[in-house]
């Protein structure tokens, strides 16, 4: 009996041995590991900001414990922007600052005609070190008319717990050159019309991460991240201003804006993905956020995905909520009689706010590896004490992917 | 601007993620065997999200808003805000 198990053992291996030698040589065996994806972004503001963005990314398997991701965009925005100044105006001033120019007078004071193209290149790399550890490396470069960019990331994540839990830790750091269109910045806090202008700012940003994702039962997973930031250097809008009115509320003199020249910020994001037991996911998020311009924040989204003829085709609506405080130095306008402060900004994205979106998600097969998702979304922001009161707009993107994991 | 009370917050905030860590981690006590988690897998499960999705979303409130972090490290390299 003993002889003839012996026997039949080594006759199955000798037939798997000569199965696997036998085999075509696989010239490319990560070949079908790849995927692409090419978006397209329609952001349109009521009367304001329009936004084209074009992104291709691709992300591939290039041996058994690396994967590597390649990423390009390219975006056009044009349109007007607040500048800061109130809308009544007796001032005049420079017309000279491409792409910031703003009041020409006689006509609209308050708002700033804008056109820019930027390019964007990232790259990483994931590097499995073991079943439970891998390494991500990341790098990217922006380039504006008015600002570039160019970073580099770090991050390990280890699986524990059986794999249920898995523990992230970060690093990035950032380096931002910033100006407007002719390379120069206004001297911060200067009145508008003394047009002084010194060499463009920079400005360096460190970000560090700790993360956790827990399996929380077969159906649920959730996720628990801290993020510390902390930028030194060259903060101010280059193109924004803000005025000094009078009791009626009139601008008579305009300055040029003063931010800090630090920054810390600290988020706590938690997130979560349920499965209910039709299939559809229920899917939610919150953000806590703080730093230390006296700016405070809550961010919470939510969506639910209704898969329907599988998991592949669905439509999911999502809603997302953000609320702020103001920052320590927003002031609407600087009233007559008022010394000017040690910084100060009219900018209504450092207002009190609160921001609302609702829209629609759909993803629809293509073929046998590809997914086209097409979303759709209202976008409305109420700003207290600001000098436009609401922001509108419409959000439209088509995403296409192709791979195996579709 | 005060560096005390954003160090008092920061401080508040570590000990915040630590404890709904911990509560997470209580949470997810019963184990989940390797075979029972197909439905973690499945498309749209993904916690991080859809990268295109949240690359435009990102985009969008990062130029719109004062608040952004939480999700990741490396701001992405925009002028926007």
């Amino acid at each position: 009996m003993a002889v003839t198990n012996h026997k039949r053992i080594s006759t199955a291996l000798a037939l798997a041995t000569s199965s696997l030698l036998g085999q075509p040589a696989l010239a490319q065996p990560y070949a079908n590991d790849w995927q692409v994806n090419a978006g397209f972004l329609n952001y349109q503001e009521k009367g304001r900001v329009s936004v084209q963005s074009y992104t291709a990314r691709v992300r591939g398997q290039i041996s058994d414990d690396a994967s590597v991701q390649l990423g390009v965009v390219l975006d056009t925005m044009s349109g007007s922007t607040p500048t800061g100044a109130v809308k009544d105006s007796t001032v005049v001033s420079n017309t000279g600052t491409s792409g910031g120019g703003f009041d020409v007078a006689g006509q609209g004071t308050s708002m700033a005609d804008f056109e820019d193209t930027r390019l964007a290149v990232d790259g990483s790399w994931e590097q499995s070190h073991s079943r439970e550890f891998r390494m991500t490396y990341g790098t990217y470069v922006s380039v504006e008319k008015d600002f570039t960019a160019i970073g580099a990331s770090v991050k390990g994540s280890l699986d524990v717990n059986d794999r249920l839990t898995t523990l992230t830790a970060g690093l990035g750091v950032e380096a931002d050159e910033n100006s407007q269109r002719d390379g120069t910045t206004p001297e911060p806090l200067s009145s508008v019309g003394d047009a002084s202008f010194n060499r463009q700012g920079r400005r360096n940003t460190y970000d560090a991460l700790l993360g956790i994702t827990q399996v929380i039962d077969r159906r649920t997973v959730a996720q628990l991240n801290l993020t510390y930031t902390h930028s030194f250097g060259y903060h101010t809008d280059p193109y924004k201003v803000f005025s000094a009115t009078d009791s009626d509320g009139i601008e008579f003199a305009r300055y040029y804006e003063k931010r800090p020249e630090q920054r810390q910020r600290l988020a706590l994001f938690s997130s979560l993905r349920q499965q209910q037991l039709d299939g559809n996911i229920l899917g939610g998020s919150l953000r806590l956020y703080h730093d230390d311009w006296g700016i405070n924040a809550l961010t919470t989204e939510a969506s639910y995905r209704f898969n329907t003829a599988g998991q592949r085709r669905f439509t999911e609506p999502f809603g997302r909520v953000h609320m702020q405080t103001a920052a320590d130095f927003y002031l609407r306008s600087l009233p007559m009689g008022e010394p000017l402060p040690t910084y100060a900004s009219a900018d209504n994205r450092l207002a009190q706010m609160q921001s609302y979106t609702l829209g629609v998600n759909v993803g629809i097969p293509v073929a046998r590896w590809g997914l086209l998702q097409g979303r759709a979304s209202y976008f409305y922001q109420v700003f207290q004490d600001a000098t436009y009161d609401r922001n509108r707009a419409l959000i439209l993107s088509l995403n296409y992917e192709f791979g195996q994991n579709n | 601007m005060s560096g005390k009370g954003f160090a008092a917050t920061a401080g508040s905030g570590v000990r915040t993620m630590v404890a709904l860590a911990t509560l997470l981690a209580l949470a997810a006590c019963s184990s989940v065997p390797a075979w029972e988690r197909g439905a973690l897998a499945q498309p749209g499960m993904e916690i991080d999200g859809h990268p295109v999705h949240s690359y435009f979303d990102n985009h969008i409130y990062f130029s719109k808003e004062a608040a952004t972090g939480g999700s990741g490290v490396g701001g992405g390299g925009c002028g926007c805000n």
